[in-house]
Protein backbone atom coordinates (compact mmCIF):
# COMPACT_ATOMS: atom_id res chain seq x y z
CA UNK A 1 0.00 0.00 0.00
CA UNK A 2 1.61 3.21 -1.06
CA UNK A 3 1.70 5.79 1.85
CA UNK A 4 -0.91 8.61 2.03
CA UNK A 5 0.87 12.07 0.92
CA UNK A 6 1.28 14.10 4.41
CA UNK A 7 -1.55 16.19 3.83
CA UNK A 8 -4.77 16.08 1.08
CA UNK A 9 -5.47 19.05 -0.63
CA UNK A 10 -7.22 21.47 2.04
CA UNK A 11 -10.55 21.46 1.54
CA UNK A 12 -11.93 25.28 2.45
CA UNK A 13 -15.47 26.49 1.85
CA UNK A 14 -16.15 29.89 2.08
CA UNK A 15 -19.24 31.60 3.87
CA UNK A 16 -20.80 34.15 1.93
CA UNK A 17 -24.62 34.00 1.93
CA UNK A 18 -25.43 37.42 0.93
CA UNK A 19 -29.27 36.23 2.19
CA UNK A 20 -28.25 35.99 5.65
CA UNK A 21 -25.91 38.59 6.08
CA UNK A 22 -27.52 41.71 7.47
CA UNK A 23 -26.70 44.63 5.82
CA UNK A 24 -26.49 48.38 6.97
CA UNK A 25 -28.57 51.05 5.23
CA UNK A 26 -24.96 52.63 4.36
CA UNK A 27 -24.40 49.31 2.10
CA UNK A 28 -27.63 49.59 0.39
CA UNK A 29 -27.35 53.21 -0.47
CA UNK A 30 -23.76 52.09 -1.84
CA UNK A 31 -24.95 49.08 -3.92
CA UNK A 32 -27.70 51.29 -5.23
CA UNK A 33 -25.60 53.76 -5.93
CA UNK A 34 -23.62 51.21 -8.18
CA UNK A 35 -27.04 49.86 -9.98
CA UNK A 36 -27.80 53.50 -10.73
CA UNK A 37 -24.90 53.90 -12.31
CA UNK A 38 -24.89 51.41 -14.60
CA UNK A 39 -27.72 51.62 -15.70
CA UNK A 40 -26.76 55.29 -16.64
CA UNK A 41 -23.89 54.21 -18.58
CA UNK A 42 -26.76 52.04 -20.40
CA UNK A 43 -28.63 54.92 -20.84
CA UNK A 44 -25.84 57.31 -22.33
CA UNK A 45 -26.29 55.52 -26.20
CA UNK A 46 -30.40 55.46 -26.07
CA UNK A 47 -29.24 59.43 -24.93
CA UNK A 48 -26.85 60.45 -27.69
CA UNK A 49 -29.17 58.93 -30.12
CA UNK A 50 -32.24 61.24 -28.64
CA UNK A 51 -30.02 64.35 -28.56
CA UNK A 52 -29.27 63.64 -32.35
CA UNK A 53 -32.84 63.00 -33.21
CA UNK A 54 -33.75 66.34 -31.32
CA UNK A 55 -31.49 68.23 -32.99
CA UNK A 56 -32.19 67.14 -36.46
CA UNK A 57 -34.73 69.64 -37.22
CA UNK A 58 -38.63 70.33 -35.89
CA UNK A 59 -39.70 66.95 -37.06
CA UNK A 60 -37.26 64.52 -35.67
CA UNK A 61 -37.70 66.88 -32.03
CA UNK A 62 -41.77 66.04 -32.24
CA UNK A 63 -40.60 62.28 -32.57
CA UNK A 64 -38.23 62.27 -29.78
CA UNK A 65 -41.51 64.45 -27.65
CA UNK A 66 -44.11 61.93 -28.82
CA UNK A 67 -41.93 58.81 -27.85
CA UNK A 68 -40.89 60.76 -24.13
CA UNK A 69 -44.97 60.90 -23.80
CA UNK A 70 -46.14 57.53 -24.65
CA UNK A 71 -46.87 55.08 -21.26
CA UNK A 72 -43.60 52.76 -21.82
CA UNK A 73 -41.05 55.68 -21.88
CA UNK A 74 -42.80 56.83 -18.95
CA UNK A 75 -41.69 54.10 -16.85
CA UNK A 76 -38.60 53.72 -18.86
CA UNK A 77 -37.70 57.51 -17.69
CA UNK A 78 -39.08 56.92 -13.96
CA UNK A 79 -36.50 54.24 -13.53
CA UNK A 80 -33.49 56.38 -15.67
CA UNK A 81 -35.09 59.18 -13.00
CA UNK A 82 -34.41 57.05 -9.78
CA UNK A 83 -30.77 56.21 -10.96
CA UNK A 84 -29.96 60.00 -11.67
CA UNK A 85 -31.17 61.70 -8.60
CA UNK A 86 -29.82 58.44 -6.41
CA UNK A 87 -26.63 58.69 -8.08
CA UNK A 88 -26.71 62.25 -7.51
CA UNK A 89 -27.43 62.97 -4.06
CA UNK A 90 -25.39 60.11 -3.37
CA UNK A 91 -22.73 61.33 -5.09
CA UNK A 92 -22.89 64.42 -3.03
CA UNK A 93 -22.38 62.43 0.06
CA UNK A 94 -19.04 60.67 -1.07
CA UNK A 95 -18.04 64.03 -2.28
CA UNK A 96 -18.91 65.58 1.61
CA UNK A 97 -17.31 62.72 3.01
CA UNK A 98 -13.79 63.41 0.69
CA UNK A 99 -14.10 66.50 2.86
CA UNK A 100 -14.49 64.79 5.54
CA UNK A 101 -18.06 65.50 6.52
CA UNK A 102 -20.07 62.81 7.91
CA UNK A 103 -17.84 60.08 8.54
CA UNK A 104 -19.16 59.41 11.74
CA UNK A 105 -21.15 56.30 11.89
CA UNK A 106 -24.55 57.44 12.72
CA UNK A 107 -24.35 61.11 10.69
CA UNK A 108 -23.26 58.36 7.92
CA UNK A 109 -26.46 56.06 8.75
CA UNK A 110 -28.62 59.14 8.52
CA UNK A 111 -27.31 60.43 5.02
CA UNK A 112 -27.40 57.15 3.68
CA UNK A 113 -31.31 56.80 4.82
CA UNK A 114 -31.27 60.68 3.26
CA UNK A 115 -29.84 59.59 0.09
CA UNK A 116 -32.14 56.68 -0.45
CA UNK A 117 -35.55 58.81 0.29
CA UNK A 118 -34.34 61.50 -1.67
CA UNK A 119 -33.61 58.83 -4.91
CA UNK A 120 -37.39 57.61 -4.74
CA UNK A 121 -38.44 61.22 -4.47
CA UNK A 122 -36.57 62.32 -7.31
CA UNK A 123 -37.88 59.16 -9.19
CA UNK A 124 -41.73 60.52 -8.19
CA UNK A 125 -41.14 63.91 -8.90
CA UNK A 126 -40.01 63.09 -12.65
CA UNK A 127 -43.02 60.78 -13.13
CA UNK A 128 -45.52 63.46 -11.77
CA UNK A 129 -43.69 65.89 -14.14
CA UNK A 130 -43.87 63.83 -16.92
CA UNK A 131 -46.93 62.60 -16.66
CA UNK B 1 -40.54 35.57 6.11
CA UNK B 2 -39.52 36.84 8.94
CA UNK B 3 -36.65 34.46 9.22
CA UNK B 4 -35.17 36.37 5.81
CA UNK B 5 -32.47 38.15 8.11
CA UNK B 6 -33.06 41.70 6.99
CA UNK B 7 -36.58 41.57 8.02
CA UNK B 8 -35.32 39.88 11.60
CA UNK B 9 -34.91 42.69 12.94
CA UNK B 10 -38.56 43.29 13.34
CA UNK B 11 -39.00 40.22 15.55
CA UNK B 12 -38.55 40.81 19.21
CA UNK B 13 -35.13 40.67 21.08
CA UNK B 14 -34.45 37.40 22.64
CA UNK B 15 -35.68 35.57 25.56
CA UNK B 16 -35.10 37.54 29.05
CA UNK B 17 -34.24 34.48 30.35
CA UNK B 18 -34.11 30.55 30.12
CA UNK B 19 -34.53 28.66 27.32
CA UNK B 20 -32.66 29.56 23.79
CA UNK B 21 -32.03 28.23 20.25
CA UNK B 22 -28.93 28.44 18.45
CA UNK B 23 -28.08 27.56 15.07
CA UNK B 24 -24.46 26.63 14.28
CA UNK B 25 -22.68 26.83 11.29
CA UNK B 26 -20.77 23.10 11.14
CA UNK B 27 -17.83 22.27 8.79
CA UNK B 28 -15.21 19.06 9.63
CA UNK B 29 -12.38 19.20 7.06
CA UNK B 30 -12.30 15.43 7.60
CA UNK B 31 -15.41 14.26 6.93
CA UNK B 32 -16.62 13.96 3.55
CA UNK B 33 -19.85 16.09 3.60
CA UNK B 34 -20.00 19.99 2.64
CA UNK B 35 -20.98 22.50 5.47
CA UNK B 36 -24.11 22.76 6.91
CA UNK B 37 -25.68 23.83 10.18
CA UNK B 38 -26.73 22.49 13.42
CA UNK B 39 -29.60 23.29 15.77
CA UNK B 40 -28.57 23.42 19.66
CA UNK B 41 -30.91 23.93 22.83
CA UNK B 42 -29.75 25.81 26.31
CA UNK B 43 -31.39 25.89 29.33
CA UNK B 44 -31.06 28.19 32.58
CA UNK B 45 -29.23 31.22 30.53
CA UNK B 46 -29.76 34.76 31.40
CA UNK B 47 -29.68 38.35 29.78
CA UNK B 48 -26.53 39.24 30.81
CA UNK B 49 -24.80 36.34 29.56
CA UNK B 50 -22.48 36.51 27.12
CA UNK B 51 -22.71 34.75 23.67
CA UNK B 52 -19.31 33.11 24.49
CA UNK B 53 -20.64 31.99 27.69
CA UNK B 54 -23.29 29.97 26.06
CA UNK B 55 -20.91 28.88 23.60
CA UNK B 56 -19.00 26.93 26.01
CA UNK B 57 -21.69 25.55 27.29
CA UNK B 58 -22.89 23.97 23.57
CA UNK B 59 -19.33 22.49 23.61
CA UNK B 60 -20.03 20.62 26.55
CA UNK B 61 -22.86 19.40 25.13
CA UNK B 62 -20.44 18.68 21.94
CA UNK B 63 -16.86 18.79 22.29
CA UNK B 64 -16.96 18.77 17.85
CA UNK B 65 -17.61 22.16 17.99
CA UNK B 66 -14.71 24.13 16.81
CA UNK B 67 -14.14 28.29 17.55
CA UNK B 68 -11.57 30.33 18.82
CA UNK B 69 -11.50 32.09 21.79
CA UNK B 70 -8.82 33.52 24.53
CA UNK B 71 -9.25 36.33 26.62
CA UNK B 72 -12.86 36.80 26.99
CA UNK B 73 -13.51 40.38 27.27
CA UNK B 74 -13.20 42.08 23.64
CA UNK B 75 -9.31 42.34 23.92
CA UNK B 76 -7.89 39.63 21.92
CA UNK B 77 -10.08 39.61 19.09
CA UNK B 78 -10.05 35.81 18.51
CA UNK B 79 -13.96 35.01 18.71
CA UNK B 80 -14.70 37.51 15.90
CA UNK B 81 -17.90 35.55 13.91
CA UNK B 82 -21.10 36.26 11.92
CA UNK B 83 -23.70 36.75 15.03
CA UNK B 84 -27.54 36.99 13.42
CA UNK B 85 -26.04 38.38 10.18
CA UNK B 86 -23.76 41.11 11.82
CA UNK B 87 -19.77 40.74 12.28
CA UNK B 88 -19.14 41.03 16.31
CA UNK B 89 -17.53 39.53 19.14
CA UNK B 90 -19.03 36.73 20.77
CA UNK B 91 -17.50 37.62 24.68
CA UNK B 92 -19.14 41.27 24.37
CA UNK B 93 -22.30 40.02 22.72
CA UNK B 94 -24.89 39.86 25.63
CA UNK B 95 -27.34 36.70 25.14
CA UNK B 96 -30.50 39.81 25.95
CA UNK B 97 -30.05 41.46 22.79
CA UNK B 98 -29.93 38.50 20.14
CA UNK B 99 -33.42 37.48 18.05
CA UNK B 100 -33.71 33.29 17.80
CA UNK B 101 -32.63 30.77 16.91
CA UNK B 102 -29.07 32.81 17.21
CA UNK B 103 -27.48 31.98 13.65
CA UNK B 104 -23.94 31.68 14.47
CA UNK B 105 -22.13 31.50 11.35
CA UNK B 106 -18.10 31.95 10.25
CA UNK B 107 -16.62 35.41 9.58
CA UNK B 108 -18.14 35.37 5.65
CA UNK B 109 -15.51 35.31 2.86
CA UNK B 110 -12.61 33.86 4.76
CA UNK B 111 -12.09 30.07 4.14
CA UNK B 112 -13.53 28.29 6.65
CA UNK B 113 -10.68 25.75 8.56
CA UNK B 114 -13.36 24.07 10.95
CA UNK B 115 -16.70 25.17 12.13
CA UNK B 116 -16.38 28.61 13.41
CA UNK B 117 -12.79 28.71 12.74
CA UNK B 118 -11.49 30.44 9.77
CA UNK B 119 -8.32 30.85 8.07
CA UNK B 120 -6.66 34.18 8.77
CA UNK B 121 -3.46 33.48 6.79
CA UNK B 122 -3.98 35.85 4.36
CA UNK B 123 -5.40 38.31 6.57
CA UNK B 124 -2.38 38.55 8.77
CA UNK B 125 -0.46 38.56 5.45
CA UNK B 126 -2.05 41.78 4.54
CA UNK B 127 -0.94 42.96 7.85
CA UNK B 128 2.81 42.48 7.07
CA UNK B 129 2.31 44.15 3.84
CA UNK B 130 2.02 47.03 4.85
CA UNK B 131 4.83 47.31 7.34
CA UNK B 132 3.09 47.71 10.48
CA UNK B 133 6.38 49.27 12.60
CA UNK B 134 7.91 52.72 12.73
CA UNK B 135 10.82 52.94 10.09
CA UNK B 136 13.40 55.76 10.37
CA UNK B 137 16.75 56.25 8.93
CA UNK B 138 17.86 58.73 11.42
CA UNK B 139 19.95 57.43 14.07
CA UNK B 140 18.65 56.39 17.40
CA UNK B 141 18.67 59.52 19.72
CA UNK B 142 20.02 59.50 23.24
CA UNK B 143 16.26 59.53 24.99
CA UNK B 144 13.54 58.89 22.76
CA UNK B 145 11.81 59.93 19.78
CA UNK B 146 9.87 63.07 20.84
CA UNK B 147 6.14 63.90 20.00
CA UNK B 148 4.39 66.68 20.37
CA UNK B 149 1.25 65.84 21.97
CA UNK B 150 -1.36 67.15 19.37
CA UNK B 151 1.02 64.41 16.85
CA UNK B 152 0.36 61.85 18.92
CA UNK B 153 -3.65 62.68 19.16
CA UNK B 154 -3.85 61.92 15.90
CA UNK B 155 -2.90 58.72 16.23
CA UNK B 156 -6.50 58.07 18.63
CA UNK B 157 -8.57 55.85 16.51
CA UNK B 158 -5.59 54.22 14.88
CA UNK B 159 -3.79 52.30 16.84
CA UNK B 160 -6.40 50.74 19.38
CA UNK B 161 -7.26 47.67 16.86
CA UNK B 162 -7.17 44.28 17.92
CA UNK B 163 -7.08 42.19 14.14
CA UNK B 164 -10.47 40.53 14.51
CA UNK B 165 -11.13 40.86 10.90
CA UNK B 166 -15.11 42.12 11.84
CA UNK B 167 -14.37 44.94 9.71
CA UNK B 168 -12.85 42.99 6.54
CA UNK B 169 -15.19 40.46 6.64
CA UNK B 170 -18.12 42.88 6.14
CA UNK B 171 -16.09 44.49 3.34
CA UNK B 172 -17.69 43.84 0.30
CA UNK B 173 -14.87 44.95 -1.57
CA UNK B 174 -12.67 42.62 0.27
CA UNK B 175 -14.87 40.02 -0.59
CA UNK B 176 -14.81 40.23 -4.16
CA UNK B 177 -10.89 40.73 -4.22
CA UNK B 178 -9.51 39.14 -0.66
CA UNK B 179 -6.11 38.97 -2.40
CA UNK B 180 -5.77 42.02 -3.94
CA UNK B 181 -7.29 44.50 -2.00
CA UNK B 182 -5.98 45.12 1.54
CA UNK B 183 -8.94 45.64 3.57
CA UNK B 184 -10.03 47.86 6.31
CA UNK B 185 -8.01 46.38 9.25
CA UNK B 186 -4.10 46.19 7.08
CA UNK B 187 -5.16 49.85 5.51
CA UNK B 188 -6.15 51.35 8.85
CA UNK B 189 -2.78 50.15 10.17
CA UNK B 190 -0.85 51.68 7.18
CA UNK B 191 -2.73 54.70 8.47
CA UNK B 192 -1.45 54.42 11.66
CA UNK B 193 1.82 54.73 10.61
CA UNK B 194 1.56 57.44 7.78
CA UNK B 195 0.06 60.08 10.27
CA UNK B 196 2.70 59.33 12.83
CA UNK B 197 5.23 62.10 12.62
CA UNK B 198 8.34 60.07 14.17
CA UNK B 199 7.54 57.17 10.85
CA UNK B 200 10.23 58.84 7.84
CA UNK B 201 8.67 56.37 5.34
CA UNK B 202 5.50 58.05 4.56
CA UNK B 203 6.05 59.03 1.10
CA UNK B 204 7.52 55.29 0.24
CA UNK B 205 4.13 54.03 2.20
CA UNK B 206 1.66 56.17 0.15
CA UNK B 207 3.61 55.10 -3.39
CA UNK B 208 3.22 51.33 -2.46
CA UNK B 209 -1.22 52.21 -2.04
CA UNK B 210 -0.63 53.41 -5.15
CA UNK B 211 -2.28 51.15 -7.36
CA UNK B 212 -5.91 50.13 -8.70
CA UNK B 213 -6.63 47.42 -6.10
CA UNK B 214 -4.26 47.90 -2.80
CA UNK B 215 -6.65 51.00 -1.40
CA UNK B 216 -9.06 52.10 -4.29
CA UNK B 217 -10.74 49.40 -4.52
CA UNK B 218 -12.60 50.94 -1.27
CA UNK B 219 -15.87 52.48 -1.85
CA UNK B 220 -16.35 54.02 1.30
CA UNK B 221 -19.53 51.45 1.79
CA UNK B 222 -18.32 52.12 5.92
CA UNK B 223 -19.86 48.03 6.47
CA UNK B 224 -16.34 47.93 8.39
CA UNK B 225 -17.11 51.06 10.60
CA UNK B 226 -21.07 49.24 11.26
CA UNK B 227 -19.14 45.95 13.00
CA UNK B 228 -16.10 47.54 14.44
CA UNK B 229 -16.14 45.67 18.21
CA UNK B 230 -14.20 48.63 19.11
CA UNK B 231 -15.85 51.70 17.49
CA UNK B 232 -13.31 52.15 15.20
CA UNK B 233 -13.40 53.94 11.86
CA UNK B 234 -11.53 52.59 9.46
CA UNK B 235 -13.59 54.16 6.40
CA UNK B 236 -12.04 58.10 8.12
CA UNK B 237 -8.43 56.61 8.05
CA UNK B 238 -8.52 55.24 4.63
CA UNK B 239 -9.96 58.67 3.47
CA UNK B 240 -6.61 60.19 5.73
CA UNK B 241 -4.80 57.99 3.37
CA UNK B 242 -6.39 59.38 0.27
CA UNK B 243 -5.85 62.71 1.34
CA UNK B 244 -2.28 62.84 2.09
CA UNK B 245 -1.65 61.05 -1.52
CA UNK B 246 -3.64 63.50 -2.80
CA UNK B 247 -1.51 66.94 -1.10
CA UNK B 248 1.73 64.37 -2.00
CA UNK B 249 0.83 63.85 -5.90
CA UNK B 250 -0.12 67.88 -6.44
CA UNK C 1 2.33 50.50 -11.10
CA UNK C 2 0.94 54.05 -10.03
CA UNK C 3 -0.52 56.85 -12.20
CA UNK C 4 -3.52 56.77 -13.41
CA UNK C 5 -5.39 53.49 -12.10
CA UNK C 6 -5.14 54.62 -8.44
CA UNK C 7 -5.27 58.40 -7.06
CA UNK C 8 -5.11 59.56 -10.50
CA UNK C 9 -8.85 57.29 -11.34
CA UNK C 10 -10.19 58.53 -8.02
CA UNK C 11 -9.27 62.32 -8.15
CA UNK C 12 -10.69 62.41 -12.11
CA UNK C 13 -14.06 60.56 -10.59
CA UNK C 14 -14.17 63.50 -7.86
CA UNK C 15 -13.21 66.62 -10.10
CA UNK C 16 -15.90 65.34 -13.43
CA UNK C 17 -18.39 64.49 -10.40
CA UNK C 18 -18.04 68.56 -8.95
CA UNK C 19 -18.73 69.46 -13.05
CA UNK C 20 -21.10 67.16 -13.50
CA UNK C 21 -23.37 68.09 -10.27
CA UNK C 22 -22.57 72.31 -11.29
CA UNK C 23 -23.72 71.63 -14.61
CA UNK C 24 -26.82 69.93 -14.33
CA UNK C 25 -28.16 72.09 -11.93
CA UNK C 26 -27.55 75.42 -13.73
CA UNK C 27 -28.74 73.84 -17.49
CA UNK C 28 -31.67 71.93 -15.76
CA UNK C 29 -33.27 75.66 -14.41
CA UNK C 30 -32.29 76.86 -17.67
CA UNK C 31 -34.22 74.15 -19.28
CA UNK C 32 -37.32 74.29 -17.20
CA UNK C 33 -37.68 77.78 -17.51
CA UNK C 34 -37.36 77.49 -21.45
CA UNK C 35 -40.95 77.14 -21.76
CA UNK C 36 -42.30 76.54 -24.04
CA UNK C 37 -40.59 73.68 -25.03
CA UNK C 38 -39.70 73.75 -29.19
CA UNK C 39 -37.03 72.78 -31.69
CA UNK C 40 -35.99 76.55 -31.94
CA UNK C 41 -35.76 77.00 -29.05
CA UNK C 42 -33.75 73.78 -28.27
CA UNK C 43 -31.33 74.07 -30.94
CA UNK C 44 -31.15 78.09 -30.47
CA UNK C 45 -29.91 77.21 -26.74
CA UNK C 46 -27.08 74.51 -27.87
CA UNK C 47 -26.39 77.28 -30.72
CA UNK C 48 -24.67 79.58 -28.23
CA UNK C 49 -21.03 78.76 -28.55
CA UNK C 50 -20.96 79.06 -24.74
CA UNK C 51 -23.96 76.54 -23.87
CA UNK C 52 -22.36 74.35 -26.75
CA UNK C 53 -18.79 74.46 -24.84
CA UNK C 54 -20.11 73.92 -21.50
CA UNK C 55 -22.33 71.16 -22.52
CA UNK C 56 -19.54 69.30 -24.62
CA UNK C 57 -17.00 69.62 -21.54
CA UNK C 58 -20.12 67.93 -19.77
CA UNK C 59 -20.68 64.81 -22.04
CA UNK C 60 -16.92 64.28 -22.03
CA UNK C 61 -16.54 64.94 -18.03
CA UNK C 62 -19.80 62.18 -18.05
CA UNK C 63 -18.00 59.82 -20.32
CA UNK C 64 -14.86 59.98 -18.50
CA UNK C 65 -16.88 59.41 -14.98
CA UNK C 66 -18.76 56.73 -16.25
CA UNK C 67 -15.14 54.90 -17.67
CA UNK C 68 -13.95 55.19 -14.28
CA UNK C 69 -16.87 54.33 -12.13
CA UNK C 70 -17.55 51.12 -14.80
CA UNK C 71 -14.21 50.18 -14.31
CA UNK C 72 -14.40 49.71 -10.81
CA UNK C 73 -17.38 47.42 -11.05
CA UNK C 74 -15.56 45.32 -13.72
CA UNK C 75 -12.46 45.09 -11.73
CA UNK C 76 -14.57 44.31 -8.18
CA UNK C 77 -16.82 41.48 -9.70
CA UNK C 78 -15.18 39.88 -13.09
CA UNK C 79 -12.05 38.35 -12.64
CA UNK C 80 -11.06 36.13 -15.52
CA UNK C 81 -8.51 38.50 -17.13
CA UNK C 82 -10.05 38.27 -20.46
CA UNK C 83 -13.24 38.18 -19.71
CA UNK C 84 -12.56 41.37 -18.00
CA UNK C 85 -10.84 43.33 -20.95
CA UNK C 86 -13.31 41.80 -23.20
CA UNK C 87 -16.21 43.83 -21.23
CA UNK C 88 -13.41 46.88 -20.45
CA UNK C 89 -13.08 47.39 -24.41
CA UNK C 90 -16.82 46.99 -24.99
CA UNK C 91 -17.18 50.08 -22.21
CA UNK C 92 -14.80 51.73 -23.83
CA UNK C 93 -15.98 51.25 -27.33
CA UNK C 94 -19.84 52.16 -26.30
CA UNK C 95 -17.93 55.61 -24.65
CA UNK C 96 -16.24 56.32 -26.99
CA UNK C 97 -18.90 56.09 -29.80
CA UNK C 98 -21.05 58.27 -27.80
CA UNK C 99 -18.69 60.81 -27.18
CA UNK C 100 -17.78 60.72 -30.65
CA UNK C 101 -21.20 61.56 -32.24
CA UNK C 102 -22.03 63.54 -29.51
CA UNK C 103 -19.21 65.89 -30.36
CA UNK C 104 -20.18 65.30 -33.71
CA UNK C 105 -23.53 66.91 -32.65
CA UNK C 106 -22.51 69.50 -30.34
CA UNK C 107 -19.85 71.27 -33.49
CA UNK C 108 -22.60 71.20 -36.04
CA UNK C 109 -25.34 72.55 -34.06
Amino acid sequence: MRPQPPSQPRRRPVYLDLFQIRFPLMAITSIAHRISGVLMILAIGPAVYALSLSLSGPAGFQRVQAALDSGPAWLVLVVIGWGFAHHFFAGLRYLLMDIGRGMERETARRSALATLVLGVAGAIAIGWWLA
Amino acid sequence: MADWQPLRFMQAPGPKAGRMRFSVYRFDPEGDAGPGTQEYVLDDLTPDMMLLDALLRIKEQDETLGFRRSCGEGVCGSDAMNINGRNGLACITRLGELVEPVKLRPLPGIPVIRDLIVDMDNFYRQYREVEPWLQAREAQPEVERFQLPEERERLDGLYECILCGCCSAACPSYWWNPDRFLGPAALLQAARFIEDSRDEACDKRLDQLDDAYKLFRCHSIMNCVDVCPKGLNPTEAIERIRKRMLRNST
Amino acid sequence: MSGFSGMGAWLLQRLTAVYLVVFTVWAGIRLALADPWSYAAWSGWLGEPVNAALAWLFGVSLLAHAWVGGRDVLIDYIHPLGLRLALLSLLAGWLLGSGLVFTALVVSA
